[in-house]
């Protein structure tokens, strides 16, 4: 059990680390961004259950002076919303759900969630915005790593992996992957799992995870 | 140019590309060529996993060596911190610390 002011100590120090903003349920940007992402989603026809999201979902966006910013823009209705929303700030924001503020493993687990896709922005910039949006194939080679991501710090807090496997399956299949891009999910997350089970540390999230709770928990001598 | 009909350029000119490329082989294909931290397409077999150094990958239906870890913070790819491995029937995967085979 990871008391959920801990892991939010953590989750602050690895904002200002590695150089991305925390937005934490209440903020109104949050709203913003859930119904723009809605809106994006109803676009590509792909479902997405907007009161599940409001509740449980992290979301990770790029900073202001990036081009992706005109992108969002452009959405229909709610784009400026979105981009002002994101314009508010020069570095990539994590918008954090209620759940996660109520549980600190929760919450462990959407920062390195979201962490992953910080470095797909940072990496792949406006482009893979819209790739993410587009493409169910991107969208998966983007979700999937990060559920591993998922499976790692859980089953290191001591979580069924294979119960987790199977979840992060059903999650993703709400995500409009495709054919193609549900089979590429699994099998990413089959790595996932066979690293687990065979004791590996997928990304070395694991003892990430465990370096962070000993140094925030740690007793001064 | 006013800024609104700039603006609605660059609407008019984002669902045509979403709706584009969420439909049409080619516009996705030329996309996903263009777009950095997108794999290229390669030829693989879809389905096949491989180790590529210590990262497991996995071949998409577009041929493409997608990485079964994501990136840190920083847009690093992560890596299996005691390497790679493939399973008997063939999934790559991270690993334990000191060997040991699945």
């Amino acid at each position: 059990m990871i008391a959920p002011d801990v892991a939010l100590r953590i989750a602050r120090a690895r904002a200002e680390r590695h150089g991305y903003e925390l937005v934490l349920p209440g903020d109104p940007r949050r709203e913003a961004v859930l119904y723009g992402l809605a809106a994006a989603h109803a676009l590509t026809g792909s479902g997405w259950d907007l009161a599940y999201a409001r509740e449980h979902v992290g979301v990770a966006l790029p900073g202001v002076g990036s081009a992706a910013l005109g992108l969002l823009a452009a959405i229909p209705y709610v784009g400026p919303l979105l981009a002002g929303a994101a314009a508010t700030v020069e570095r990539p924001q994590v918008y954090l759900s209620p759940v996660a503020l109520r549980d600190g493993a929760v919450l462990l687990v959407q920062i390195l969630h979201e962490e992953g896709h910080v470095g797909d922005i940072r990496r792949g910039g406006p482009l893979w915005c819209l790739c993410y949006g587009a493409i169910g194939e991107v969208r998966a080679g983007a979700e999937a790593p990060c559920y591993v991501a998922d499976l790692a710090v859980r089953a290191r807090l001591g979580e069924d992996p294979r119960a987790l496997h199977d979840g992060a399956l059903a999650a993703l299949r709400g995500y409009g992957l495709g054919p193609g891009g549900e089979a590429l999910a699994a099998g990413v997350l089959r790595s996932g799992l066979e690293s687990v089970l065979a004791g590996g540390d997928p990304g070395g999230l694991g003892a990430e995870v465990s370096a962070e709770l000993e140094r925030v928990t740690a007793v001064p001598s | 140019m006013p800024s609104k009909y700039l603006r609605a350029a660059l609407l008019a000119l984002s669902i045509t590309i979403l709706a584009a490329t969420a439909r049409c082989g080619p516009a996705r294909g030329a996309l996903m060529a263009a777009t950095p931290g997108v794999p290229p397409a390669s030829g693989c077999t879809t389905g096949n996993h491989r180790c590529n150094g210590a990262v497991p990958e996995v071949c998409s239906e577009t041929g493409r060596w997608w990485p079964a870890l994501p990136r840190d913070a920083q847009g690093a790819q992560r890596a299996c911190p005691a390497g790679c491995a493939m399973t008997a029937d063939g999934a790559a995967y991270c690993a334990p610390a000191g060997g040991g085979a699945r």
